[in-house]
């Protein structure tokens, strides 16, 4: 039995690895009758992730869903999380969607839809910590956070800029950062709740100490000026998924037990795209 | 009156950033004669016989090979009839003797593969190497790796051969055997020019002596009578010292 | 589908290796279409070098690309490639990379090339040339030979290299063996260890797969006097 298992596998392998030669076609174009290209981080569990070779996770189905909802094709390009705003800007693709923060910054870039989520940041220290919220961001603690991430952003506003001792150690990915604390190489990581509660569910061994309300929205985004004119169905679309409770389900069966934020979510004043009239739904939007 | 000379070298000079080297050398050469150029170092022996093949273009004169003219636009052709053997050998060393004999006659001439291995073969045996054709030249000693260019040089079916001091690099104890090829083919009648110190060779095989120093020929003609009786001072005081020494 | 947390790591990875060999089979091709654009134009490069005009209008440009190519880092050329050419011509993530790689294995290859040029007695050159031989045959048929043995050696080194050097290609969304292993990471919230030494043995059994390779094709043009 399993000797035929793994039979089957090498089969299965070289049937992939013959595909890859195959299929890597040298110009990807991001054109109107061309399916749109959906960046995403795909090491970024529960929003996006691959596993078997399949892209999973809320961010993903969700737009699976509200592309069905407009009636588009759409694809899935995985990009380390620092390249996906510049690729949006270069409109190497058409739509960013990750776990992505809703930021003053990067709204001057990029286009963001309304807000389908709503995220705070955890701290999180090892499981036999005893730190609580305040003692685990000072005193000269290094602090793990994703680089390029609102976190960091975050940090280094509120924390670091404001001559507390801390230490910023920058990370490719979240996970990475959660195993060097475990080694000990950081004392805290600054993560949102939904991955923190995430890691907590899979068993590593870490606590929140405390949470940091700072109320991040999140969205998803389309290069600036909306090249595309896909602002408005994509915002219709998160309404239609939200109001077919198709949004809910998703989110259930990704992290059971949570209550999505409402949405539309907090729209800040500072991103122009949430000024009245919001694309595709006029009558949202702040005066 | 050009047309009996396999090799017509006519008032040629050459320059090294403001050294003249040769300051106007003509001489010629009959089919079947050896002639032997001899001189102290730096008189521009090799120079002119480097100008023969424009292996150093002259800046001036006139160099002609049966009666056709050496020059740049032409000298690939020129070259493969001019054979040049060098004080180093110069062996490709990544081919093994046979193909070394072999190459050019392909390449160069154009001649089949099957004829090109038989005239290699007969070389190697004229110069006495049929057993070594399979040899690398890294396995051959000095005077063997002499011997296969001359081979090498002997099979592109040259009108005339040049050699540049061919037994300068090798130990005195081999010598004789690269000297007695190149004094095989004198006798044979091959048209040869010879820039050499082994005036053992001058004297037996060169139908002419040609005296070189400070880029001009100081004097020419048949060795014996150099040897004997030089008209000039310098060729008698240079022929003493290197016979002495020969 | 919810994920499956009762899975070991070890079922993960047996379960997704058709997805590493699958990312393995991409790091393959990068390299060996990197390796084939180095090999081309660095050769060109090099013949220009040692054999083209001496004027500075052809030169100058050889010199300056050479030293920008090895000058940069390859993650900011891949960045350059991928987001900067999009304005002329829209290029794909994995052409960026050939592009990037390859010309930038130009550089070094060229170099390797030029050494193993220079390495050939210069009394190879004339003895082919007083043949009669032409300039370009006297390469082709004299000196590329003798120099293809120099350069053989310090290429499979560029060779070992630019295997490593794949897996930066992640950066601008190709998904090779290392972006594949980052997936099963952070699918199963870790196991650093355990899949980068998967990984870190695939990479090694492709290195060694192609210097003995290499080593053969050495043996095969290997000639008393050649030795090392």
């Amino acid at each position: 039995m399993i000797m035929k298992g793994m039979t089957t596998r090498l089969l299965c392998s070289a049937t992939l690895a013959a595909a890859t030669l195959a299929g890597t076609g040298l110009a990807t174009s991001a054109h109107a009758q061309d399916p749109y290209t959906v960046g995403v981080e795909a090491s970024f569990p529960p929003w996006a992730y691959v596993e078997s070779g399949e892209f999973k996770g809320i961010a993903i189905d969700a737009m699976t869903a509200i592309a069905e909802e407009m009636g588009v094709e759409i694809e899935f390009q995985d990009m380390p999380f620092p390249s996906l705003i510049p690729a949006l800007a270069a409109e190497k693709i058409d739509i960013l969607a990750t776990g992505l923060t809703v930021t003053e910054e990067r709204s001057q870039a990029i286009d963001f839809t309304i807000p389908w989520w709503e995220t705070n940041d955890v701290v999180l220290v090892p499981e036999d910590s005893d730190a609580n919220v305040f003692t685990a961001v000072c005193c000269g603690a290094r602090i793990g956070v994703q680089g390029g991430s609102s976190q960091q952003a975050w940090m280094q506003e509120n924390v670091v800029d404001n001559d507390i001792d801390v230490e910023l150690a920058r990370y490719d990915s979240y996970v990475t950062a959660v195993d060097d604390m475990a080694i000990g190489r950081i004392s805290s990581v600054i993560v949102d709740d939904t991955s923190a509660q995430e890691y907590i569910n899979a068993g590593k061994p870490v606590r929140m100490a405390g949470k940091i309300y700072i109320r991040a929205p999140l969205a998803l985004a389309v290069s600036k000026g909306d090249p595309q004119e896909i602002l408005g169905s994509l915002n219709q679309g998160i309404m239609a998924i939200h109001e077919s409770g198709q949004w809910q389900q998703i989110v259930d069966q990704y992290i059971p037990g949570v209550v999505p934020p409402p949405i539309p979510g907090h729209m800040p004043d500072f991103v122009d795209t949430y000024d009245k009239p919001v694309a595709g739904i006029p009558t949202l939007g702040n005066e | 009156m050009t047309d009996d000379l396999v090799l017509d070298v006519r008032d040629v000079k050459k320059s090294y950033e403001g050294l003249e080297v040769l300051k106007g050398i003509g001489f010629g050469l009959r089919r079947g004669e050896t002639k032997v150029l001899v001189g102290p170092s730096g008189s521009g022996k090799s120079t002119l016989l480097r100008c023969i093949n424009h292996l150093t273009p002259p800046d001036e004169g006139r160099i002609f090979l049966s009666g056709e003219e050496v020059l740049e636009k032409n000298i690939d052709a020129m070259r493969a009839r001019i054979g040049f053997v060098f004080q180093d050998f110069n062996l490709f060393s990544h081919l093994t003797v046979l193909d070394n004999v072999r190459i050019c006659q392909v390449k160069v001439k154009g001649v089949a593969a099957d004829v090109a291995t038989e005239r290699a073969q007969q070389e190697l045996e004229r110069v006495g190497l049929g057993d070594k054709a399979s040899a690398y030249p890294a396995e051959l000693s000095g005077g063997q790796q002499q011997r296969v260019s001359i081979a090498r040089a002997l099979a592109m079916d040259p009108d005339v051969l040049l050699f540049d001091e061919p037994t300068s690099a090798l130990d005195p104890e081999l010598t004789g055997e690269v000297v007695r090829v190149m004094q095989k083919l004198a006798s044979d009648g091959m048209t040869m020019v010879v820039v050499t110190h082994e005036m053992s060779f001058a004297r037996q095989a060169a139908d002419e002596l040609i005296f070189m120093e400070n880029g001009y020929i100081i004097e020419q003609g048949p060795p014996q009578q150099l040897f004997s009786s030089a008209a000039n001072d310098r060729t008698r005081a240079f022929l003493n010292v290197i016979a002495e020494h020969g | 589908m919810c994920r499956e947390p009762d899975l070991d790591i070890y079922d993960v990875l047996l379960r997704d290796f058709p997805f590493l060999l699958k990312g393995l089979g991409v790091a393959v091709v990068l390299l060996v279409a990197l390796l084939l654009i180095g090999f081309v134009l660095g050769m060109a490069i090099c013949l220009l070098q040692l054999y083209g005009p001496r004027t500075l209008l052809v030169q100058w440009p050889l010199k300056v690309y050479e030293r920008v190519f090895r000058g940069v880092p390859i993650i900011i050329m891949l960045f350059i490639f991928y987001y900067g050419v999009s304005g002329i011509y829209d290029i794909s993530a994995f052409a960026a990379a050939v592009l990037a790689m390859g010309l930038r294995s130009a550089a070094y290859q060229s170099q390797i090339f030029r050494s193993a040029f220079q390495s050939v007695p210069a009394g190879q050159m004339m003895a082919a040339r007083a043949m009669g031989m032409s300039k370009i045959k006297a390469i082709r048929h004299i000196v590329f030979p003798q120099s293809a043995r120099h350069a053989i050696g310090p290429w499979t080194n560029e060779f070992s290299s630019e295997i490593k050097e794949t897996s930066l290609a992640y950066v601008i969304g190709v998904v090779e063996l290392t972006r594949q292993a980052h997936y099963i990471i952070t699918s199963t919230q870790g196991n650093v260890l355990m899949v980068f030494a998967v990984v870190a043995l695939l990479y090694f059994v492709l290195n060694r797969a192609g210097n003995s390779l290499l080593y053969a094709f050495e043996r095969k043009l290997a000639v008393p006097g050649f030795e090392k």
